[in-house]
């Protein structure tokens, strides 16, 4: 076998872990969110990859990784027909990171947002906000042309800003514009009451959420060993330091919250280790293993203060993806310039991954509010109360996930 | 609805109020001694009129051995559940649509004062709320109405009449202001416990209270 073979196959093997990341998706989001919406978001994560893989065959590839003169946009490569074996299988596996984008977004907007609308938003990001980003940071795949911020020097290995942060902010969009659940907040009520405080949700299936956790960090195997897009040797360290990351983000948490005396939850246990995951996706091919521990470690302190950050200011996201995916993504691709072996904390590549970061927020959060504003006035992005009431399941899909058990506030017939 | 004969539903009755009494621990040679107040009691009513055994009963325990709020809950709620086997005079030529509607309500404000604290529904809800929903004007009188009375009325005897599209969309603006002072799990469970008790009426076989949903 060649050593093309070679780097196909592998970049195949990790599209194809990177996908089972969407079975991770769902699960992980089913179980944190009520039983009577347990349905629907199963389905916006199969149905997001689906639509999000068409709209980025059609249109995000080329604008990501097409010929990019400009280093603004790529201009070639849309609908993709005739390619090289690599190209093709860059392809499939680029098409696995724009599903994760857009599937960010559905646990983050989870048990309120209407389910077309929600599919309408997701293709959006999918085919333009991330691909631009992408096209800036990634483009482009032609060797005479590049994207701005890479040639400026910005460092994104695997997509802690790239695919993570970006998702995360155009969640935190998408929150902003659908506001919070039913009753997730309590009510000011007069000029004492200075603060809303937040109502936990529970998730109706906590086994479902673990599942989803395990499939999820093995997904991210394939997610930053395939960023080599090369069968190397790298990937040994990328593998190793993915998995420490991770666990470094499940202690950060779990200290956290037993500093703060509060509950090990599990959702928190998980998020924090998603954070780790997602932080180290930035420079998992250079740093050194202790680091990777320790910026897993700190990403998962991350995750559960900003998970409360976003409580004070009456922020509902559902599963907690704007704390994973947008800020310990942020502290991730920062990781690049602290902890490289060759130049520790590197100023300059700071002001540079800094850069890059804003960037990523000025683009994505404001194009998304657009976006999602926009659809709201045409197509209203959010079911009314009394959908929220008898369940999305109900509402968006006249079925539901447990017909055995969920008789008490089941209505009886569709009107 | 064929009507038993009040012999027998006093039997029940007493059944019921016995077996409350002596779960709330009150000592048997206590118990037997209150029989003839019941008695007395369905005579004068001829129904199961859960405020009046309360008042008599605590006025014979001078309030010591259980509180006359303390049992009249529990009289209406057991009330609720086996009313079917009481077959009182009480209603019995009601809409079941509007006995099954006013058993839910109760059973929600009842569970709701319970948990918060909250025992009549605050002028704010109306102006906020009600107010804005597409109600007939009758109705929109007649929950104002209803609300006014929660003040000094208890639940369970506080009767409200509306159309049943107008239950439907007043049900679901109670739903919605539970959530917000309770929050969402907290009131899934007492709207499906609601159900779960309300759906042992022989009403519920001709008006299931999900049909409200």
């Amino acid at each position: 076998m060649n050593q093309e073979t070679l780097d196909i196959v592998w970049i195949i093997i990790a599209g194809i872990l990177v996908f089972f990341m969407q079975a991770g998706f769902a699960f992980l989001e089913t179980g944190m969110v009520r039983s009577k919406n347990s349905v629907n978001v199963l389905m916006k994560n199969y149905v997001d990859m689906c639509f999000g893989a068409t709209i980025f065959w059609a249109l995000g590839f080329g604008i990501m990784f097409g010929y990019n003169p400009s280093g603004w946009i790529g201009t070639d490569l849309f609908f993709l027909s005739t390619a090289t074996s690599y190209t093709y299988s860059f392809l499939f596996f680029q098409m696995m990171f724009a599903a994760t984008v857009a599937t960010i977004l559905s646990g983050a907007l989870a048990e309120r947002i209407r389910y077309v609308a929600y599919i309408i938003c997701a293709m959006v990001v999918s085919a333009i906000i991330y691909p631009i980003y992408g096209s800036w940071v990634w483009g482009s795949l032609s060797a005479e042309s590049s994207g701005w911020l890479k040639n400026v020097g910005f460092i994104d290995f695997a997509g802690s800003t790239v695919v993570h942060s970006v998702g995360g902010w155009a969640a935190l969009a998408g929150v902003i514009v659908l506001g919070p659940r039913l009753g997730r907040f309590t009510k000011i009520r007069n000029e004492d009451d200075k603060k809303k405080s937040a109502r936990y949700i529970a998730g109706h299936n906590l086994p479902l959420l673990g599942l989803g956790a395990f499939i999820l960090w093995l997904g991210f195997f394939g997610f930053n060993g395939g960023s080599t897009l090369a069968a190397t040797a790298t990937i040994g360290k990328i593998a190793l330091n993915t998995h420490l990351a991770g666990c470094g983000g499940v202690i950060g948490a779990i200290i956290t919250l037993a500093v703060q005396s509060k509950p090990k939850l599990v959702s928190y246990g998980v998020n924090g280790g998603l954070g780790g995951l997602v932080a180290i996706c930035a420079s998992a091919d250079v740093i050194l293993p202790g680091f990777a521990l320790l910026t897993g470690f700190i990403a998962g302190i991350i995750v559960v203060l900003s998970i409360h950050f976003l409580e004070s200011f009456g922020l509902d996201d559902a599963v907690g993806a704007v704390a994973v995916h947008g800020f310990a993504g942020v502290w991730g691709t920062l990781v690049v310039a602290l902890f490289n072996p060759e130049d520790y904390f590197n100023f300059n590549q700071l002001l540079i991954q800094l850069a890059g970061i804003g960037v990523a927020f000025i683009w994505t959060f404001p194009s998304s509010w657009i976006i999602f504003s926009l659809v709201n006035k045409l197509y209203p992005l959010r079911v009314n109360t009394l959908d929220e009431q008898r369940g999305l399941d109900y509402s968006e899909h006249y079925e539901i996930g447990y017909p055995e058990f969920q008789h008490e506030l089941l209505h009886p017939g569709k009107e | 609805m064929s009507k038993k004969s009040p012999p027998k539903a006093m039997v029940i009755g007493w059944k019921i109020i016995g077996h409350i009494l002596l779960k709330a621990g009150i000592p048997e040679v206590t118990v037997k001694q209150l029989a003839p107040i019941w008695v007395k009691i369905y005579q004068e009513d001829r129904c199961f009129n859960p405020n009046n055994i309360a008042a008599r009963f605590s006025v014979a325990m001078e309030n010591q051995l259980i509180s006359e709020t303390k049992l009249r809950k529990k009289l209406f709620l057991a009330k609720t559940k086996y009313g079917y086997l009481l077959e009182t005079d009480q209603f019995i030529d009601e809409n079941p649509e509007i006995r099954v509607f006013n058993a839910l309500m109760a059973y929600i404000l009842i569970r709701l004062k319970e948990m918060t604290n909250i025992s009549h529904i605050q002028e704010d809800l109306v102006t906020s709320k009600i107010s804005h929903l597409d109600l007939s004007a009758n109705s929109f009188i007649e929950i104002e109405q209803w609300r006014i009375n929660l003040i000094d009325t208890p639940p369970e005897e506080n009767i409200i009449e509306l159309e049943h599209k107008d239950i439907k969309i007043f049900l679901h603006c109670i739903y919605t202001w539970i959530c917000e002072e309770i929050g969402p799990m907290s009131t899934d469970e007492l709207f499906a416990d609601a159900i779960r008790t309300v759906e042992a009426m022989p009403e519920a076989s001709r008006c299931h209270p999900k049909s409200f949903l």
